[in-house]
């Protein structure tokens, strides 16, 4: 019977253990979990929510990946950010400005976490019919 | 919306800052709007090894969603198993 496999994570690393009954024994720890005992190429496959690339220098690129990975209608939203960032700089620091702009961003966002949660899943419902 | 445009939009408000400095400002908004609105999924591959226990994760990444084991979805243990593998890590 195929082993119950588990994942976990320690700092930036992902642990893989495979389930047994007690697997390894170190000291007096008896543990039901040990290693994983196969080598598989690609055998790990990892779905997760990662940043964006760094933009790059070319200003003028379309093929920016951190411009084409998050839709255009937000951009405008990450701009506002950026000003209010700005306007937090001592070199130019007025905070009227930066909570404005902090607070237009904060609108933006709310709207991009409902679009973030909801692009996969379309709505709907079964209507009942009589024959 | 070009990064120019962008570098455009920021540099009206903010005429003392270079290039760079806008690129870092905005780099960081990027940054915080994708972790806010975990709006870009990936996915990442990585080949397992005998007896080897920890596999590094990519810098970019912010949380995992899902794991799969040889095309099979595993499910995560909560905490961690009471005896540690000193194998050496790969990514």
């Amino acid at each position: 019977m195929a082993k119950q496999r588990y994942w976990y994570t320690d700092k930036h690393r992902i642990g893989i253990v495979e389930k047994g009954t007690n697997a390894v024994t170190k000291e007096t720890v008896t543990s039901d979990y040990s290693s994983i005992s196969e080598t598989l190429a690609d055998g790990l496959r990892i779905y997760a929510i990662r940043r964006p690339d760094a933009l790059g220098t070319n200003l003028t690129s379309t093929t920016e990946n951190a411009l084409l990975e998050i839709p255009e209608q937000y951009h405008d939203v990450i701009v506002n950010k950026a000003i209010a960032s700005g306007y937090k700089d001592p070199r130019n620091f007025q905070l009227d400005r930066a909570t404005y702009f902090d607070a237009e961003y904060d609108k933006g966002l709310r709207e991009a976490k409902k679009f973030s949660k909801s692009r996969y899943r379309r709505g709907g419902y079964i209507k009942a019919y009589d024959y | 919306m070009k990064q120019i445009e962008m570098v455009e939009l920021v540099r009206q408000h903010h005429e003392h800052l270079g290039e760079k400095e806008i690129r870092k400002l905005l780099d960081r908004a990027f940054a915080d709007f994708a972790a806010k609105t975990e709006i870009i999924e990936s996915t990442f591959l990585t080949s397992t090894v005998a007896n080897q226990r920890y596999y590094s994760l990519p810098d970019e990444l912010i949380k995992i969603t899902s794991v799969w084991f040889n095309d099979t979805l595993i499910p995560q243990l909560i905490g961690k198993p009471p005896i540690d593998d000193d194998t050496s890590e790969t990514g």
